[in-house]
């Protein structure tokens, strides 16, 4: 294919901005991971980190040139062989931290996971993208729930309650991106909503009043508005039994969210040393391989989850805010990209993407900033993790290449 | 109405989706603004308390020495084992195997710790004083050790024995104390080692280690700086040593307490109660059961019988109702009594000591001759109240005010004291009688009596004192610790009718402690016999000499020794009489040392070596016992 004529012209015609964003930020995530190491004194992570990010630059540049329709007919193959490789982990997989995660090919440690995501995106896109608009409705997202939720239990039961959050997400995403009305996800939120009505009652409670009028004035009237707080009032009574069979970390990270200070030496510890090292960076940062958190290994995860917080110590807000910006470009051209393609699919695949990397930005930031809690989701393109920076690049490969190919 | 929903979302839901992203993204960026500018302050100092520890450096404790500087307490290095709790808490392992190694019970690792504080960066110490081969046993087991660590600390030596009631102990700080306040670890508890813990103590170094989130040090920093540690002061005592051990081997066997006081300015000279404990045990964490077993002895060994220990004075507190009887114009020398074994007051027949009676006494021969009778009839004239306050002009009833700590007050009583303990009818006047010889109510104690018996000496009421100078041995810099005297209430013809009457006691055939008598110095006292319903009865004796210009005063109480002719006045001679040749020493013709009763004839130091003299087979040939 690189012999075909025409390509230089091809490759100038990328996405410019999302291309160099993407460029920078594997950049940024290779630099910071070499401050990690330097705190182990072992460059092993950022050779690992280098080889994959290497490799996933060449296939997202293949990708990037591949016209779309390549991949359309092998949307479903590719789900079904991700269904078997979560499947394979569950028989085979490897143990890690009480979990299990990991599958081993040809000696390759591979977490089928990341990938999964990618899969969940293109079928989506694929069953979604034969929808009329005024064909959304019930039988959409029950669609999207088809899709989501073998992949998404699977994940739940490694147990990998984070990562399994992205699912509905990006599908949420997808079905509010081809017009599914509003009422829809109000009538999937509220359950959601009212799930916490025991712990935060005076938050929940005038949601759900608020959403139950939104519902009965938007044509669902008595009957559904009446099944609708049945629906809740059931959810609300569950939360707590299904609360008590949480896993006991699980429930920690979750309440240690709340209030780190309860357990500093707990799970509290990562919020607590996180916050520390990216409050003492100040303005300019405490400077490259000089920060005394990240360099005395005081900030836990320092090359995964808490990357964002090695990159507040030693850079400070100026080096926070780049990454925020850099991710804001993402977005933008992301979305932009979804909003000019000229077919549903390929609208819908990048708006799964775009939605799915940005999701993974604001969790972890907002985990390593203490405004949400420790859910273990990396941070996209920074983050250590082969199998995870792979499904990033990848997935950009996918973005540019709607981008290039809007036409088709 | 009439357009479906979905018309109007994707005209725009490009707009929808980026304005979500970067609402959130402004919502990050404003707890980044929070986090690093205006909250900055207070994680820049949580992450240095993350990345440095303070490391306390220990000053060197202040010796003890005594008079001439011999020392009496000294520092011998030790080592601790500390626990960093941060870093032992995540270590469950770690915490089995150290309260394996150190045969503790388990949990006793975190308790020490809780009574620290969790929160703290700092070590807190496990044990101290750890044998060097369970070091050793420690340190080639420390990679499973994480957050355990070995100290250098001092540990308090005390070369001579008999010195621990004075000097007391150190232990560790109690969380609330407020004099120590600002110091760590060990601090005087006891004795010297509290009166002088400011001084003694000297002030707490810190230096600033960094260290990573393992615990591991990694070095010094620079900034911020080192705070150098002061030394603690030595401390000088009056005490001298060789007194101290002649009183301790005087005493051998016997429980009871010495003071002996310079009479002119109240420097204490020795100090001994016995028996006593094991100071070492204190140096170290007191295992519980050895505490306990201190605290149940019947003969109370953590007591300082010197300052705390209550006896009721016997004769020896004849001299009160004398000098009162002498200043309130009763026992004029023409004031004479008559001894017939007895005396009839009231409906109770007081026996005197003598069954046989004394015959006709007065002042001189009453006190010489310690005639109860004599004292009966004075006692009924002064009143309870009289004797009460003349006991308080010579100090007692009140502490006085040695740089010890926990001195015991005892009683002096005042007819409002027995009202209030016996009600207005619970008590007779015939009780002043009891009194004035010091049975009954008046209790006190051998420090009371040792400044009691300055007083009469000198005419000064003195304020014992053990410490004499304190030195910064970095500098050499001096700070004397200065007597405070102050005169007795008492007329000079008085206390000179008084001494006049304690010299016949130890100097005229008939005195009660005539069988001390040297033939080159003229010592003066009073022997006692306070009775005991517990047991034997208690042997005192008050003296000072020489005679016409004191230098020495002391007090003896010998518990269960029945006699103060026998069992006290001895040891008090003794000890004034070795405490004169040592600070004359020169050609002194050396019959009057040998005819002493422990055959002194030789220096201290080889009398000290002799065998211990038997005091209570010596027969009693020309003194009488009272």
């Amino acid at each position: 294919m690189s012999e075909k004529v025409g390509r230089g012209g091809k490759l100038a015609a990328l996405d410019r901005p999302l291309l160099i964003t993407t460029l920078l930020l594997i950049a940024i995530g290779i630099a910071l991971i070499y401050s990690a190491d330097y705190a182990l004194e072992d460059a092993l992570h950022l050779k690992k980190q280098a080889l994959f990010a290497t490799v996933g630059i060449i296939l997202m540049l293949i990708l990037a040139l591949s016209p779309l329709r390549y991949i359309y007919g092998w949307t479903f193959l590719y789900y079904g062989l991700i269904l078997l490789a979560l499947l394979a982990v569950k028989l085979f997989g490897r143990e890690t931290l009480g979990a299990v995660r990991w599958l081993t090919i040809f000696g390759v440690n591979v977490q089928p996971s990341e990938p999964a995501k990618l899969a969940v995106i293109l079928a989506g896109a694929r069953f979604l993208g034969q929808l009329r608009p005024d064909e959304l409705g019930w039988r959409s997202i029950l669609l999207m729930v088809g899709i989501t939720l073998p992949i998404a239990l699977l994940i739940i039961t490694q147990p990998d309650l984070g990562t399994s959050t992205v699912f509905p997400v990006i599908a949420i995403a997808m079905l509010a991106w081809s017009g599914l009305p509003i009422w829809y996800f109000l009538i999937v939120a509220l359950p959601f909503v009212s799930l916490f009505t025991a712990a935060l009652p005076y938050i929940t409670l005038p949601l759900m009043l608020g959403g139950f009028f939104l519902l009965w004035r938007s044509g669902m009237r008595w009957v559904g508005t009446i099944l609708m707080i049945l629906l809740c009032a059931a959810s609300a009574y569950f939360a707590p039994i299904v609360w008590n069979n949480l896993e006991p970390y699980q429930q920690d990270r979750l309440t240690t969210f709340l209030d780190p200070e309860k357990d500093p030496l707990g799970s509290g510890y990562q919020i607590i040393q996180s916050k520390v090292a990216i409050g003492s960076g100040g303005i300019q940062g405490a400077g490259y391989l000089k920060g005394t958190q990240t360099q005395l290994r005081f900030l836990p995860q320092q090359h995964t989850d808490f990357i964002f917080a090695l990159a507040g110590e030693e850079f400070g807000l100026i080096g926070a805010t780049t990454i925020l910006i850099l991710f804001l470009i993402y977005g933008w051209r992301g979305f932009r990209i979804a909003s000019r393609a000229k077919t549903p699919f390929a609208s819908l695949l990048a708006v799964g993407i775009t939605s799915m990397i940005t999701y993974h930005a604001m969790v972890n930031i907002g985990m390593a900033v203490g405004m949400l809690p420790v859910t273990g989701l990396p941070l996209p393109f920074i983050s250590y993790g082969g199998s995870f920076l792979l499904t990033c690049i990848v997935n950009t490969g996918f973005l540019l290449s709607v981008g290039l190919h809007r036409r088709e | 109405m009439k357009k479906p929903s979905y018309y109007w979302w994707r005209d725009h839901r490009y707009g929808v989706f980026i304005t979500i992203f970067a609402v959130a993204l402004l919502f990050i960026e404003g707890r980044l603004f929070l986090m690093q500018i205006i909250r900055r302050p207070a994680f820049l100092k949580q992450a240095e308390s993350n990345r440095l520890r303070a490391d306390i450096i220990e000053p060197p404790r202040g010796r003890i020495f005594d008079a001439e500087g011999v020392m009496l307490v000294d520092n011998r290095p030790i080592y601790a084992v500390y626990a960093m709790p941060w870093t032992i808490k995540r270590n469950p392992s770690a915490i089995e195997l150290l309260e394996r190694e150190l045969e503790l019970d388990s949990g006793v690792v975190f308790k020490r710790i809780g009574q620290r504080g969790w929160r703290t960066f700092q070590p807190v110490p496990v044990m101290r004083d750890v044998p060097l081969a369970l070091l050793a046993r420690l340190e080639a087991n420390k990679v499973d050790l994480p957050g355990v660590t070995f100290q250098r600390e001092a540990k308090r030596h005390y070369p001579l024995p008999g010195v621990v009631h004075f000097a007391g102990y150190i232990g560790e700080r109690p969380p609330d104390d407020k004099k120590t306040k600002g110091r760590f670890g060990l601090v005087g508890r006891r004795g010297l080692e509290k009166t002088y813990e400011q001084w003694l103590g000297g002030a707490p170094g810190l230096r600033y280690l960094e260290v990573d989130a393992g615990g591991r040090i990694l070095g010094e920093v620079a900034d911020p700086p080192l705070v150098a540690p002061q030394a603690g002061w030595n401390l000088y005592l009056n005490i001298r040593a060789t007194l101290q051990q002649l009183a301790l081997k005087l005493m051998a066997g016997q429980n009871g307490a010495v003071a002996a006081l310079d009479p002119r300015n109240g420097r204490v000279l020795t100090l001994l109660s016995r028996p006593d404990y094991d100071p070492a045990l204190f140096s170290g964490v007191l295992p519980p059961e050895v505490w306990n077993a201190l605290q149940s002895d019947p003969s109370h060994p953590l007591l300082n019988r010197a300052i705390q220990g209550l006896y009721p004075p016997g004769s020896t507190f004849k001299m009160v109702p004398l000098a009162a009887g002498i200043e309130e114009e009763i026992t004029m020398s023409a004031y004479h009594t008559s001894c017939g074994g007895g005396m009839q007051i009231g409906n109770r027949y007081f026996r005197c000591w003598n069954k046989n009676g004394h015959g006709t006494l007065n002042w001189a021969g009453g006190l010489q001759k310690s005639c109860d009778v004599f004292f009966y009839s004075v006692g009924l004239r002064l009143g309870v109240d009289r004797i009460g306050q003349y006991a308080q002009i010579f100090g007692f009833g009140a502490r006085t005010g040695i740089d010890l700590d926990g001195e015991i007050k005892a009683i002096a009583p005042t007819a409002a004291y027995l009202t209030k303990r016996y009600g207005a009818r619970g008590w007779t006047k015939a009780l002043a009688a009891n009194i004035a010889i010091g049975q009954g109510e008046v209790t006190v104690t051998p420090i009371q009596l040792a400044v009691y018996v300055s007083a009469i000496a000198t005419g000064s009421l003195v304020k014992p004192l053990l410490g004499k100078e304190l030195v910064n041995p970095i500098s050499g810099e001096r700070r004397s610790i200065d007597p405070a005297v102050k005169p007795v209430g008492l007329k000079p013809a008085t206390l000179v009718k008084i001494r006049e009457a304690m010299r016949m006691v130890v100097n005229e055939p008939g005195g009660t402690a005539y069988r001390q008598r040297r033939p080159q110095i003229v010592m003066a006292g009073k022997t006692g016999t306070s009775q005991n319903p517990h047991g034997k009865d208690h042997a005192l004796f008050v003296g000072f000499a020489p005679f016409d210009d004191p230098i020495i005063a002391c007090a003896v109480v010998v518990e269960h020794g029945e006699h103060g002719s026998s069992a006290a006045a001895p040891i008090a001679c003794a000890l004034m009489e070795a405490y004169l040749y040592e600070l004359y020493p020169g050609p002194q013709p050396l019959e009057w040392l040998s005819a002493s009763a422990f055959g002194l004839g030789i220096p201290l130091a080889n009398y000290l070596s002799s065998t211990t003299p038997d005091t209570t087979t010596a027969a009693l040939q020309e003194g009488v016992d009272e």
